[in-house]
């Protein structure tokens, strides 16, 4: 509303025409060349009716019903906007004033004066990065709204590009600060120790990370992600094959808001670090340990008892694992959900017994 | 209940007899008819930030729209999907510039979930994939930066251009 009313206030508050900004759109853009033309016949119209707008021109739109203010859009053609449209935004629209007078010369940019500042984060919000920095480029104005933290609070490389530099990664930590909340390198193979490091130390307020098949990743960028970012609620460190033990104790023992682990296909992971990480991990619901051959009988009974809280686990291809394990684990975790033991190919039914008599919430 | 109307005012004074039904893809006009208790039959509902021209794109693009399921919540997670809207949608929005950004502002005050995020995602079309320079000319956005600003907020972000 505001926005309308600044256009209005131009249109008829420009006093002495400054025709170097009237620059025509070119002709490929239809759609910029009416506002141009507003421009254009509001000019033409104003300097018939000067007088009675020194007021605006000078600052203060007052809300008045000066029939003068309205004939240079109601003569005007080729704006099929109702008058009175204006002046009901114009009536609604009493702050901003201020904000106003910041505007100076240039042309009339119909997006910036109409869409208040959340409407334009909105629209942002559908931006990949790369569409977000350059519009980063377009102006002051829009320099500010994209790098708005809001924009960047959830980072995908996933889908952006598999060879990603960690650079980039770097930079992109930078830009998001405290605002990065979740993170998703997927598959990003050249991502460093390194890199991960500059990333935990500028991103304290990650919450959910997924790093499945960083290949370069070890137990040092578990331990900076432990030092720095203790909200983390959800890890993904599956197929990261230099991870043991001793990551899964740093940040098990620091991050203790974790809800959600998958250490699918770590083979470096064993019986001890499980037993650790479901320790220190009481709140966990999402336990992933797809083909671990290290999750053992122990390992699924030390989940059992210090986890009541699982809804969610998934063991597919844990070869070790019996009948004995599975249930004294449905004993302690009434509240499963969802249990995938695809590939186990030692349980029996006895375990099926087991889960049909403890776990009612299987789906 | 099929069949209910009611009568939504324009600021220009024009009144508009709308399905009930359809009104309430307006979470404003919901909210106002149930939380308020204003009775359908009598009462005329001025939306005093609406014009007739929009008012009326509006209650076209609620009228096609009638049968949707409810647009789900805004997902921290969504995906930034531009390709997804209709091919009636893009017919529907195939209007000037500022028509199009008071559609956004009239489905923003309305509260109208599926309008507000097609006529977002209409703008963010045209930015996705031009250059600073193509977006300036595009909205009649006006440079200004320094040419040692620009050159400076160039660099910082090359990062995202592919190699």
């Amino acid at each position: 509303m505001a926005a309308i009313r600044t256009f209005f206030k131009r249109t008829v508050g420009q006093t002495s025409s400054d025709n170097n900004h009237l620059n025509p759109a070119s002709p490929a853009d239809s759609p910029s060349d009416t506002s141009s033309s507003i421009t254009t016949n509001g000019h033409v119209h104003k300097s018939t009716n000067d007088s009675s707008n020194n007021s605006s021109a000078t600052g203060v739109l007052v809300n008045h019903n000066d029939d003068s203010l309205k004939h240079p859009l109601l003569n005007n053609s080729s704006i099929n906007r109702p008058r009175r449209f204006i002046f009901g935004l114009i009536h609604h629209s009493a702050k901003t004033d201020t904000q106003l007078e910041q505007v100076s010369d240039e042309d009339i940019c119909l997006l910036d004066k109409k869409l208040p500042k959340e409407l334009v984060l909105r629209i942002f919000s559908f931006l990949d990065y790369q569409s977000l920095c350059r519009c980063a480029q377009v102006s002051k104005y829009w320099n500010t709204l994209a790098l708005d933290g809001s924009n960047w609070q959830s980072i995908n490389l996933k889908n952006f590009q598999r060879d990603i530099d960690g650079t980039v990664l770097e930079n992109l930590s930078k830009r998001c600060g405290k605002f990065l909340k979740r993170l998703n390198i997927e598959n990003c193979k050249f991502i460093t120790d390194h890199n991960m490091r500059i990333l935990a130390n500028n991103c304290p307020n990650l919450e959910r990370l997924i790093m499945k098949h960083c290949d370069k990743l070890s137990n040092t960028t578990l331990f900076y992600l432990s030092k720095h970012c203790s909200y983390l609620t959800s890890i993904n460190i599956s197929s990261c094959s230099h991870i043991d033990d001793h990551g899964v104790k740093m940040i098990s023992s620091n991050c203790s808001h974790l809800e959600s682990w998958d250490i699918s296909w770590c083979m470096a992971i064993t019986e001890n670090g499980i037993r650790i990480l479901a320790e220190s991990c009481s709140k966990l619901t999402t336990f992933k340990a797809e083909g671990c051959t290290h999750m053992t009988n122990n390992a699924a009974i030390y989940l059992g008892k210090n986890c009541s809280g699982l809804l969610f686990l998934d063991l597919n291809r844990c070869s070790s694992l019996t009948d004995d394990g599975l249930t004294i684990l449905s004993q302690h975790c009434p509240l499963l959900e969802t249990l995938i033991i695809a590939n186990c190919t030692s349980l029996t039914d006895q375990t099926l017994i087991a889960l049909g008599k403890y776990c009612h919430q299987l789906k | 209940m099929a069949g209910n109307k009611i009568k939504l005012q324009s600021n220009d004074g024009d009144t508009f007899d709308v399905d009930v039904e359809i009104a309430k893809q307006s979470a404003t006009i919901k909210t106002m008819l149930e939380d308020l208790g204003m009775s359908e039959e009598d009462d005329v509902i001025p939306l005093p930030n609406v014009n007739s021209a929009i008012l009326k794109k509006v209650i076209q693009w609620a009228t096609h729209h009638k049968d949707d399921p409810p647009p789900p919540e805004d997902d921290e997670n969504r995906e930034k999907n531009l390709s997804d809207i209709s091919s009636w949608d893009q017919d529907f929005l195939k209007v000037d510039q500022g028509t199009l950004f008071e559609l956004i502002l009239a489905a923003n005050y309305l509260d109208i979930k599926g309008l507000l995020d097609v006529t977002c995602k209409t703008v963010a079309n045209m930015i996705k994939g031009r250059t600073p320079e193509e977006i300036r000319r595009q909205f009649n956005i006006k440079n200004d930066f320094t040419p040692q600003e620009e050159e400076q907020i160039k660099k910082e972000n090359e990062w995202c251009e592919e190699k």
